[in-house]
């Protein structure tokens, strides 16, 4: 089986499985005030200062959460402001999420997968704080990298507040939260190489927002629930060993360049390549193939022992076309039949070959 | 950090078979707090992280599927604990996350048709008392019900604060500091005939003690996954399908759980919930009648002692949760007296705060009594030795704390420490 849909979801790493099997030795609720409960503490506060390490994030506060659904969840209900500004493509946890009390306010995409950056001045022009603007740092489906620290100069000149979803852009490229300039951010465990049932949301210290979960003190009273130690010190591994793997995604990024080449070369009119010409993930390629739904390409790829899927997961399983796709403008005889590839460290180019070929003779079936 | 080896052991002398037993310290009594994982659990979670890690909404490949069907399995698993349809089990980050959906979500859902009034008591957990006042605050009108003094609801005066605006009665069915069990059953049948919902807050009993959703009338309850030996980071929230109970969901996105609860699934921990709760099914009775043999032991011993106050009601309880107050001491001295038992004061969430617990305050409890109460937490693991050593290291630092305590001195001479008007320093 070869699996390229990690962007889906990644294979926990040994070291991070090894750290919770540890810890699932012993029963460790840091709530606890006796010894069990100090060393439960100490695990956890690990885990914090390696997140911070990675995304260099000294000056921010860690609020550990079940998912970055959650993490996004909590700061667009919880945070004190009266709009929120995000663009079209978001992940589901954000575009989904509309708190029936704030004014939504969406911003359109270019069709190469860019936020519409003259679109954006005008939506935040006549702002005057009071608003939350939300825009991922990279896409889930087409990789695409947004002009972050530039959006956020611009919200904080009137006033507001920017979160990032990094979820999809750590791990595979260095991200600097100081450097992006943003007040928020969430993660997912998950994604690199750490547990599901783990994410964070980051905060500028001095902010605050009201939680969504209630209950005991836990994460300095901002999300309420016995901690998840053992999740969380696998994400604290996990951390640790993103920071040393992302040289390796020239490599993976060679491999993505040579998947596309060789399925250009087979044909370059009847394929489209999203976000092929701007800065995007190294691991990502986005591709369609003209009037094939995604559906029957995905049961070929199956069939030939190949994982990739149609753009996000949670949606997968539907037969309409991506909305990210329909935000970008692409026409339905390509929005309806891209397939997203992702890869990860563990490919290997024998693995790449595979897929071409698999790719090519279907293609070669197809009569245009 | 090496967590395994604990270096420090204590002996135990066993009179009857004269031997000397070593055990690891510190014991662990703290049960109602968290449990160790089941050895069980953790060889299918690590399983699943190895082989079956695929996103189970992942619906276009053999990875997802397999992880699709890992979590099915679990979901039927965690519902015939309870009696209930799979279709009705939907997975959360844990009990608290239930309890806030619950409270919340059919608030906010059956609110907004004007049954805005919610009813619930001053003992439960943390988690539903916050999101009550919350709620509260956004205008919704709520009863807080006391209790009795042995920490049970009044029937009547539940019966009589149901109107036909109440949308929800939320009451816990073990309680996390004493343990007694309320009369879930009645409250049911109560609620059903008056028209509101009942949601229960089971993380205390799931697994522990039998439930099931039909003979109780139960329209919601709210499950933890590691109380009953298997992973923190997951739980569950049972609600009725038929009639139908509706709820506003408090995470949006990806619409996973049929649109209650958005996010990734955690297959590995769903699996080592479904996993628990089908060994707690299978050895239930003999978990209980284990934890309820020492219990009992742990309870004589202690009682042994003049002065010790067994906190909440004495029939309806669960044996493995046992709750006393030490009169003539300080809670925190006794706490560092007994520090070879891992134990709480109040429940872990509060405990790390000096503040006496509300639990007790509100069964009437004196704030010096609720100060120097203790909970021991039994659970599968416990052992006879364990708790001889427990027993004999209570009785000797009880009496060594209360021959050093002017307090007790002064109890003994019959003043009553209500009546000395204290200088403030």
């Amino acid at each position: 089986m070869i699996y390229l849909d990690y962007n889906s979801t990644t294979k926990l790493a040994a070291e991070a499985l090894a750290k919770m099997n540890e810890v699932y030795q012993l029963p460790l609720n840091n709530s606890s005030s006796h010894q069990l409960g100090r060393k439960a503490t100490k695990l956890v506060e690990d885990a914090r200062q390696e997140l911070k390490n990675l995304i260099n994030a000294q000056n921010y506060e860690v609020i550990f959460t079940s998912s970055s659904t959650e993490a996004t969840n909590m700061l667009m209900f919880g945070a004190d402001v009266k709009k929120i500004i995000f663009c079209e493509f978001e992940h589901s946890a954000v575009y989904n999420c509309r708190p029936e009390n704030k004014e939504i306010i969406e911003v359109k995409a270019l069709k190469n997968g860019l936020i519409d950056i003259e679109d954006f001045k005008n939506k935040i022009a006549n702002q005057n704080g009071n608003f939350l603007a939300s825009v991922m740092l990279a896409n889930n489906e087409t990789g695409a990298i947004q002009p972050i620290e530039e959006m956020a100069k611009l919200v904080h000149q009137k006033g507001g507040l920017f979160h990032c979803d990094i979820v999809q852009a750590v791990g595979k490229i260095a991200v600097d939260l100081e450097k992006l300039n943003v007040d928020f951010a969430s993660i997912s465990a998950h994604k690199i190489n750490g547990p599901q049932g783990v994410g964070a949301l980051l905060m500028r210290k001095g902010f605050d927002i009201k939680p969504l979960i209630f209950g005991g003190k836990q994460e300095k009273s901002k999300r309420a629930g016995t901690t998840n130690i053992a999740g969380i010190s696998g994400f604290g591994e996990a951390c640790k060993l993103a920071a040393k793997k992302i040289s390796l995604y020239e490599n993976v990024k060679n491999l993505r360049d040579f998947l596309e080449s060789e399925i250009t070369k087979i044909t370059n009119e009847n394929v489209m390549i999203f976000s092929q010409e701007i800065a995007r993930l190294p691991n990502t390629s986005y591709i369609a193939t003209k009037n094939v739904d995604s559906q029957t390409q995905l049961i070929n790829f199956d069939l030939n022992g190949i994982c990739v899927s149609a753009g996000p997961a949670c949606s997968s399983g539907t037969l309409t076309a991506s909305r990210i796709l329909k935000a970008m403008g692409i026409e339905p005889a390509f929005s309806t039949s891209a397939i997203r590839v992702s890869l990860g460290i563990e490919n290997t180019k024998d693995e790449i070959e595979k897929f071409i070929k698999v790719w090519s003779d279907f293609y070669k079936k197809i009569k245009y | 950090m090496k967590l395994k080896n604990s270096s420090k052991s204590g002996a135990i002398f066993i009179k009857k078979l004269n031997i000397k037993v070593t055990i690891k310290l510190p014991i662990y009594l703290d049960y109602q707090s968290t449990t160790p994982m089941d050895p069980r659990v953790i060889d299918v979670m690590v399983k699943t992280m190895k082989e079956d890690y695929g996103n189970p909404h992942s619906r276009t490949h053999s990875l997802g599927w397999k992880a699709e069907e890992l979590v099915e399995i679990a979901r039927k698993q965690v519902a015939d604990l309870i009696g209930a349809d799979p279709k009705e089990i939907f997975f959360t980050s844990g009990a608290t996350e239930s309890n806030n959906i619950a409270v919340k979500g059919v608030a906010h859902f059956y609110g907004a048709t004007g049954k805005n009034h919610i009813i619930t008591t001053y003992t439960e957990h943390k988690c539903i008392i916050n999101s009550a006042r919350d709620l509260e605050q956004e205008g919704f009108s709520v009863t807080f019900l006391p209790v009795q003094q042995n920490g049970l609801v009044d029937l009547k005066e539940l019966e009589a604060a149901i109107t036909d605006k109440t949308c929800l009665v939320s009451i816990m069915t073990v309680n996390n500091e004493i343990g007694v069990i309320q009369p879930i059953k009645e409250i049911g049948a109560l609620c059903r005939k008056k028209g509101a919902y009942f949601h229960t807050d089971a993380a205390q009993a799931f697994g522990k003690i039998p439930l099931n959703v039909d003979a109780m009338n139960i329209d919601l309850m709210s499950i933890s996954g590691h109380k009953i030996y298997g992973p923190k980071g997951v739980g569950a929230l049972y609600i009725r399908r038929k009639p139908r109970v509706r709820i506003k969901s408090i995470i949006s996105g990806g619409g996973q759980e049929r649109g209650i609860r958005s996010g990734t699934l955690a297959t590995p921990l769903v699996v080592g919930l479904g996993k628990a709760a089908e060994i707690a099914k299978n050895e239930m009775e003999q978990d209980f009648n284990h934890v309820k043999k020492l219990g009992a032991k742990l309870y004589q011993g202690i009682m042994e002692t003049t002065q010790v106050f067994l906190n909440g009601d004495k029939e309806h309880r669960y044996p493995g949760n046992l709750n006393f107050s030490f009169a003539g001491i300080e809670g925190e001295s006794m706490i560092m007296a007994i520090k070879d038992l891992a134990v709480s004061s109040g429940s872990a969430c509060t405990s790390s705060s000096l503040e006496p617990s509300y639990v007790l305050h509100s069964l009437g409890v004196e704030d010096e009594l609720a100060h120097t109460s203790i909970r021991f937490g039994i659970g599968r693991f416990t052992t006879e030795e364990e708790i001889d050593y427990a027993i004999n290291l209570i009785k000797t630092k009880v009496q060594k704390l209360r021959d050093l305590s002017p307090l007790w001195e002064m109890m003994q001479e019959g003043i009553d420490i209500k009546s000395i008007n204290w200088k403030s320093h």
